[in-house]
């Protein structure tokens, strides 16, 4: 290695993972004499910002840089077990390493000022928690909400969880606190139509229905937290009696008293209308289920001689809410399987629905006359989650919900860094979920607004402006909204701070204008020409 | 079936009452080691559980694949929801023959022959091969046998029905 060109010098630390090692390369960084480092260690992903901090601290431009993975690298594409010597390929990729670092330019590494003031949009359960845990962590936060008032779909309806809690009672008392709280700006009856900027300094623009008149907020994060509500049917018959409603209406009428339960001798419920299906609702909501079986064990409670039958394509009540299930059958709730080939069909005869099935166990065709139809909807996305989606860049699941960055490793971000999501505007859950994920969310967007300041991505892309010719693809490819057309000096303008450096321009553009600065031509054709010469051959996959 | 005429909202009382009857949710693991549900008509045990718990008592009161098992148990050892499905065999049994004398049967004849109600006795050449002990059945024992036929007579059932221990 020390004899390639370019190579001052070469040393070997044992387990920079540990205390000696690290204190190791913290010395070799003081005495070296070299511009640029590269660093070969087993799954440095565990510790790369802390390497870079050090070389930072020791005058190193972190760009200078460069820490890869050397055993996963050489592994990678090896039969298991490895045949041949793995040192070989490492060998080869240090190589090539060697000269992606050699040809790499000096980056500036740009420091903003984090704006620590956070924006929550939605002022439902979610958002109102979002919004306390921050403004308690002394964060200010604007809190808006495009209804009139705070409290969301479940905290204006909803009085009981089948799991014991209370969402009307808890929105009263969470709004009670975000109206003491004088770090929370409440901003009602209005929407955002625009934000610009990235992690550290948004600009959002906020327009109020009532007045029509707009304002401009500065706030270094947002989460999105615009929840859902009950989804609309005219499956089985719903409509056209006041017999059949859906179980949100049933929910409502059982704790204001209008429908007593006493009088109610047979109730059919239906589970999946207008879910799971091609047309509507193509996704399971998850908690209609629960809501069902809360409302069959309440009717049970007040009039254990009522009958309830549920019908159901599957029962969601998942985790631990299987004991809500059991507890159901116990109380003797009848659960009557139906597939989507065969639904249950509703006539109404004197008024009443008569609700005619084939029972999958006896096979048997059966009828049932109801004192009341009730059907679970599921829950539909807002309507304004489009028009959210394309104000902050960021894109919605097929079926109109948020979608976050990694359904497993970032289930609360979305991909541009400084915006997060909450509660149902990601995916229908139960209140606890709601609950946890607001509380993540803003822990999230604290690890950043605690910080005085970004250090933006060195990386990022760049114009070589004479080789442009403004035709502006990178601008609509770009996810992040980072490339934009400046119509006045007619040139394509790159916000460094919003860039990710995926590479999707560099890809998209013609001319090879576009280009990552640390990911050019030049050095990706040097890495190539090191792994072809004088490698061992690359014929370790078979 | 017209659920809301044909069925007894509390049949299952009347038949069996026990809680656990409720937790059933239709897994069918009780027919899929049943050795009666290879029979004709087949016994269904899980939709014997069905027709109780929807009251469909005219179904029920017609339905003779209750007298089909065979007492093995293997549907109580396997039931996972706890059910106790052979029990409730013998539960719908004695309610049928509450609410339909015809429905006694014939064997009781034969338990006052034999003394037992199994068909333990086919086994006997098998178990003979196979070294295993004879069965300590109450016919090695005629004067506790005696002793059972006394009880067995005092009975109600026997002494409503009388007749068929006549001739």
């Amino acid at each position: 290695m020390k004899r390639r060109p370019g190579v001052g010098a070469v040393q070997v630390i044992d387990s920079i993972c540990k205390a000696e090692g690290e204190a190791a390369l913290v010395d070799l960084f003081a005495r070296t004499k070299c511009n640029r480092l590269l660093i070969g260690a087993c799954q440095p992903f565990m510790y790369r910002r802390k390497l870079k901090n050090e070389a930072r601290k020791a005058g190193f431009n972190s760009s200078m840089v460069e820490i890869f993975d050397l055993f996963g690298m050489a592994r990678r594409g090896m039969v298991e077990p490895a045949t041949g010597d793995w040192t070989l390929r490492a060998a080869g990729d240090v190589k090539a390493e060697l000269e992606k670092l050699k040809f790499k330019p000096d980056l500036p590494v740009n420091t903003l000022p984090i704006n620590r003031t956070a924006l929550v949009i939605g002022g439902g359960i979610a958002g109102m928690h979002a919004a306390l845990s921050l403004a308690d962590r002394g964060v200010p936060v604007h809190l808006v909400e495009k209804e009139e008032h705070l409290g969301g779909f479940l905290g204006a309806r909803v009085e009981h969880t089948v799991d014991g809690l209370a969402p009307m009672a808890m929105a009263t008392d969470l709004k009670l606190k975000v109206l003491e709280n004088k770090n929370i700006t409440v901003h009602l009856h209005c929407e955002v139509e625009k934000s610009v900027g990235a992690l550290g300094s948004f600009e959002s623009k906020l327009h109020f229905k009532d007045s029509g008149e707009n304002t401009y907020l500065h706030h270094g994060a947002a989460i999105i937290a615009t929840g859902g509500h009950e989804g609309a049917t005219g499956e089985y018959g719903y409509g056209t009696s006041e017999t059949v409603l859906t179980q949100g209406e049933l929910k409502k009428g059982l704790s204001d008293g209008e429908i007593d339960a006493g009088e109610l001798e047979n109730v059919v419920m239906i589970q999946c209308a207008g879910s799971r299906q091609p047309e509507g609702r193509r996704y399971c909501s998850r908690i209609c289920c629960l809501g069902a079986i809360d409302n069959a064990l309440k009717i049970k409670e007040k009039n254990p001689e009522a009958r309830v039958f549920i019908f159901y394509r599957d029962v969601m009540t998942y985790g631990f809410y299987e004991q809500y299930y059991t507890k159901a059958r116990s109380a003797g709730i009848i659960f009557m399987n139906y597939s989507l080939e065969d639904k249950p069909r509703v006539e109404m005869a004197e008024g009443k629905p008569v609700v005619k099935f084939t029972d999958p166990v006896l096979n048997e065709e059966m009828e049932l006359p109801a004192d009341l139809l009730v059907l679970s909807t599921g829950v539909d996305p807002e309507e304004s989650n489009r028009r959210l989606a394309a104000a902050f860049g960021v894109s919605l699941t097929g079926d109109g919900f948020f979608a976050e960055a990694d359904a497993k490793w970032r289930p609360i971000e979305f991909p541009k860094v400084g915006l997060y999501l909450a509660g149902t505007a990601h995916s229908p859950m139960p209140l606890r979920s709601v609950i946890l994920q607001a509380e993540a969310a803003a822990q999230k967007a604290y690890t950043y607004l605690s910080g005085r300041e970004v250090h933006t991505a060195a990386v990022t892309s760049m114009v070589k402006d004479a080789l442009c010719v403004r035709c502006q693809r990178c601008v609509h490819i770009c996810p992040y909204g980072a490339r934009s057309y400046n119509e006045a000096d007619n040139c394509i303008e790159v916000n460094a701070a919003a860039c990710q450096a995926c590479g999707m321009c560099a890809v998209e553009c013609q001319n090879n204008a576009a280009e990552v600065r640390g990911w050019s031509d030049k050095q990706l054709m040097a890495v190539i020409d090191a792994n072809l010469m004088g490698s061992p051959p690359p014929s370790i996959v078979r | 079936m017209d659920l809301q005429e044909g069925s007894i909202k509390d049949l299952w009382k009347d038949i069996y009452h026990t809680g656990n009857l409720h937790y059933c949710f239709n897994c069918s693991t009780c027919i899929s080691g049943c050795p009666a549900s290879h029979g004709e008509p087949p016994l269904l045990v899980r939709n014997l559980a069905r027709k109780v718990i929807l009251g469909l008592e005219e179904d029920l009161l017609m339905d003779d694949t209750p007298w089909a098992c065979v007492s093995c148990s293997r549907c109580e050892e396997m039931c996972p929801m706890n059910v106790m499905p052979f029990e409730m065999i013998l539960s719908i049994r004695q309610w049928q023959c509450r609410n339909d004398e015809t429905l006694i049967p014939s064997a009781i004849v034969e338990i006052y022959k034999r003394g037992y109600t199994q068909a333990v006795g086919v086994n006997t050449e098998l178990r003979e091969s196979l070294g295993l002990p004879q069965l300590n059945t109450i016919t090695n024992n005629p004067e506790q046998l005696e002793l059972f036929r006394e009880m067995l007579m005092k009975t109600q059932v026997v002494s409503d029905n009388d007749y068929m221990f006549k001739g």
